[in-house]
């Protein structure tokens, strides 16, 4: 874990830029409701590339990643209902709990493949169950509801979009260390990587609890946003796959692809409901399938296509 | 690297365009028509009853409309309904009710389908202030939040369980059921089947020893195996079987638990028992004597005047097809807002919700009125009416007696 991340400045000024232009956004021209979508689509940016850690630098693809969105909200949820702690306070305790529950799922790191990914449809689905008859803790299956405060509702746009770029920056950061070439060496070979002392199980207890604190700290301000939470949705299966789903449609194991899967989740989604009612899972299903049909890098390698064939168009015209 | 961020940056830029170059309002001026907004499940699981709820609130909006609008303060004013496919899903349910008050702008909410979408959506309505009136959420916890714009046409399940207790034990007392009477009481793991549940356990705990919950499990929504649970019931031999399910599972179990060769004394799954879609499923044979308790009936044609030109005006529009509860909820709500809009006699949600919040409306609903109390937090409390499946493929109602058709057995084939 040695060694500082290389992270050239003029993208990470173009970076802080974008996200300064995003935070003035609604206090400039945002509607009511493009401040929403944003809101939804910073969380699931969040969620994503979270996940990405795990599932796009160790290869390791997490079909339970739902159970650390879903404890995170509730454990905010109960800190701010029961211990009446500000929600950012709350937020640190349920990133917390689900961090540590990641770590709790050692045993399945030491699968691989499609192994790994069974277990963690287990973990995800086991929690789900436990959780949605702990009534003591999420209160069972009517869940729970927060106090109602619009205000603060408004102002999680911005920490939202802290969060979301956090994450990327900390996506980035990782990615260009030497903590990041010792998982993308666990993700191409565990036994080689081991041969040069890169121990596999330490790597992927770290990354898998940073990545579970990471959604779980989304979930518990999911939790604040929405002021009602019930366990059926909150651990539910399609969430988990959701996550799964936007990476590769974004780009799984590349920096930041998965960030584009989110975005035209949230807004290609809302589109298609909107203008097609009832075409909208179709269309849906036709842009997965063509993704992943005829480009595994997803929108992110659909993008380095065309900027290359721009450059190679522009070389042969200056030739 | 340089290209990857530097593609991140305009993406983030991009996304946030398009939404940012909507208008931040609409100016009101003179105002033509009432933009009312509404999802219900079109797709998904509950796609099915999606579709009957669509059919009872255009039939709600055409009725209006034929008559040239709603009278409001004096100028008849067109309603517009603005409906999308929440897919069965709960965040869907909640982004599209942020839309439709946000970007769309609509005046008012009609609700969804399903409690879990109604919590959920609800939730979106309260934060925004906007008057909520739905036919598709029962279980009482929703009510239980507080919320002031929440109004709720379905009686509680609660009460649904205690009027299927009331008519069992005037059969035990008749004699037609064994005392103490063992029950098998399955109930869907949501709050819809928690209400159902804790209604049983406190009737059967308050009957001093006349019943006896041999059974109490729960289980998942739209599963496809019921085996487990009803391999429970058979060998505890039950004389009552009573289950909470929404349709798709009640057809799936029951099919299951025919073919486990089960029968009980009394079986019902709640709400579900009469729909036509059950009986074309699984066959009139396999349905008889199920009992089911259902907030509307089109029998109540029969004794309630409301009831009687709603079922002709469903028929005159759907090609002669009867209405279910389904549709009459819809369409019940729909004009409960409808009235409150004209009673406040401004396109105005505060005084809107003052008047749903005192509203006393003549109703198609089992007892003729449709109000909100706000002690119960917004929630109809109008009593349920039980139907009993024939062997002649009919389902008349048995009880309450006013309102009966035909007297409800014990199912005789059973022992």
């Amino acid at each position: 874990m040695t060694g500082r991340p290389r992270i050239p400045p003029r993208p990470a000024w173009g970076f802080a830029a974008a996200c300064a232009v995003l935070a003035v956004l609604p206090a400039l021209v945002l509607s009511d409701y493009a401040h929403d979508q944003l809101t939804e689509s910073y969380l699931m940016i969040a969620c994503v590339l979270a996940w990405n850690w795990m599932g796009g630098f160790v290869g390791q693809i997490s079909f339970g990643h739902a159970a650390m969105f879903g404890l995170g909200g509730f454990v905010a949820a109960r800190l701010i209902l029961h211990v009446h702690l500000p929600a950012p306070v709350a937020w640190l305790g349920g990133a917390i709990a689900a961090g540590v529950f990641a770590l709790g799922a050692h045993p399945t790191l030491r699968l691989r493949g499609p192994y790994f990914s069974i277990a963690t449809i287990g973990v995800g689905e086991v929690s789900r169950h436990v959780f949605t008859y702990w009534e003591r803790f999420t209160g069972g299956a009517t869940g729970l509801s927060l106090p109602i405060d619009v205000d603060f509702r408004y102002q999680l746009y911005w920490w939202t979009l802290g969060l979301a770029a956090a994450v990327a920056v900390a996506s980035l950061a990782i990615r260009h260390s030497s903590f990041g070439l010792r998982l993308l060496a666990i993700k191409a070979d565990v036994d080689a990587a081991a041969d040069v002392g890169v121990s596999a199980t330490l790597y992927q207890d770290v990354i898998f609890a940073l990545s579970g604190a990471a959604v779980g700290l989304a979930g518990a301000m999911h939790a604040s946003y929405q002021s009602d939470i019930e366990p059926s949705d909150m651990f539910g299966f399609d969430r988990s796959i959701t996550f799964v789903l936007l990476a590769v449609i974004g780009g799984v194991g590349t920096s930041l692809g998965p960030a584009l899967g989110a975005v035209v989740f949230v807004l290609v989604r809302s589109y298609l409901l909107q203008s097609f009612p009832t075409l909208h899972l179709g269309l849906y299903g036709v842009l997965l399938i063509a993704i992943i049909l005829f480009e595994p890098l997803g929108l992110t390698g659909l993008g380095r296509r065309f900027v290359r064939r721009v450059r190679g168009a522009r070389r042969a015209g200056g030739a | 690297m340089t290209c990857r961020a530097r593609s991140l940056c305009v993406l983030l830029v991009l996304a946030a365009i398009p939404a940012a170059c909507k208008p931040k309002s609409t100016a009101s001026g003179d105002r033509t028509e009432i933009l009312i907004g509404a999802t219900l499940p079109l797709t998904g699981a509950e796609a099915r009853t999606g579709g009957f709820f669509k059919e009872g609130y255009e039939l709600a909006f055409d009725e209006v409309n034929q008559r040239g609008g709603l009278d409001v303060g004096g100028k008849k004013l067109k309603v517009t309904l603005k409906l999308y496919d929440d897919t069965s899903t709960q965040d869907t349910a909640a982004s599209l009710a942020d839309k439709l008050i946000k970007s769309d702008k609509v005046d008012f909410l009609l609700g969804t389908y399903s409690t879990a979408l109604v919590n959920r959506q609800s939730t979106v309505a309260e934060q925004n202030k906007v008057p909520y009136v739905n036919g598709g959420g029962a279980a009482s916890a929703i009510y239980k939040r507080g919320y002031k714009y929440l109004f709720g046409a379905l009686s509680s399940i609660e009460l649904l369980s205690t009027t299927l207790m009331t008519w069992i034990d005037e059969q035990q007392k008749a004699g037609k059921l064994p005392r103490p009477s063992k029950i098998a009481l399955l109930w869907e793991n949501a709050s819809h089947g928690k209400e159902f549940r804790e209604g049983v356990a406190s009737y059967a705990g308050k009957s001093g020893g006349a019943y006896e919950i041999a059974v109490d499990e729960s289980f998942e929504i739209n599963a496809k195996d019921f085996s487990a649970v009803l391999g429970k019931v058979k060998a505890a031999g039950t004389d009552i079987f009573l289950v909470d399910a929404h349709l798709p599972d009640y057809i799936t179990m029951q099919r299951q638990y025919i073919d486990a060769g089960l029968c009980h004394k009394v079986a019902s799954y709640g709400a579900r028992g009469a729909e036509k879609d059950a009986f074309e499923k699984l066959g009139k044979d396999n349905v008889q004597y199920v009992l089911s308790g259902t907030w509307w009936s089109p029998l109540l044609a029969a004794t309630n005047p409301l009831a009687k030109k709603y079922v002709e005006a469903f028929k005159a529009k759907y090609g002669g097809r009867t209405p279910e509860w389904f549709q009459a909820l819809g369409y019940e709500a729909a004009r409960a807002l409808f009235t409150a809009i004209e009673q406040a006699g401004a396109v105005d949600r505060e005084a809107v919700r003052g008047k749903l919040a005192a509203l006393k409306l003549d109703s198609l609903l089992p007892g003729g009125v449709l109000e909100f109390p706000q002690d119960k937090g917004g929630q109809v409390q109008a009593s349920y009416v039980l139907q009993q499946n024939q062997p002649d493929g009919t389902s008349p109602i048995i009880f309450p007696k006013d309102v009966a058709a035909a007297a409800g057995v014990p199912d005789p084939r059973c022992k």
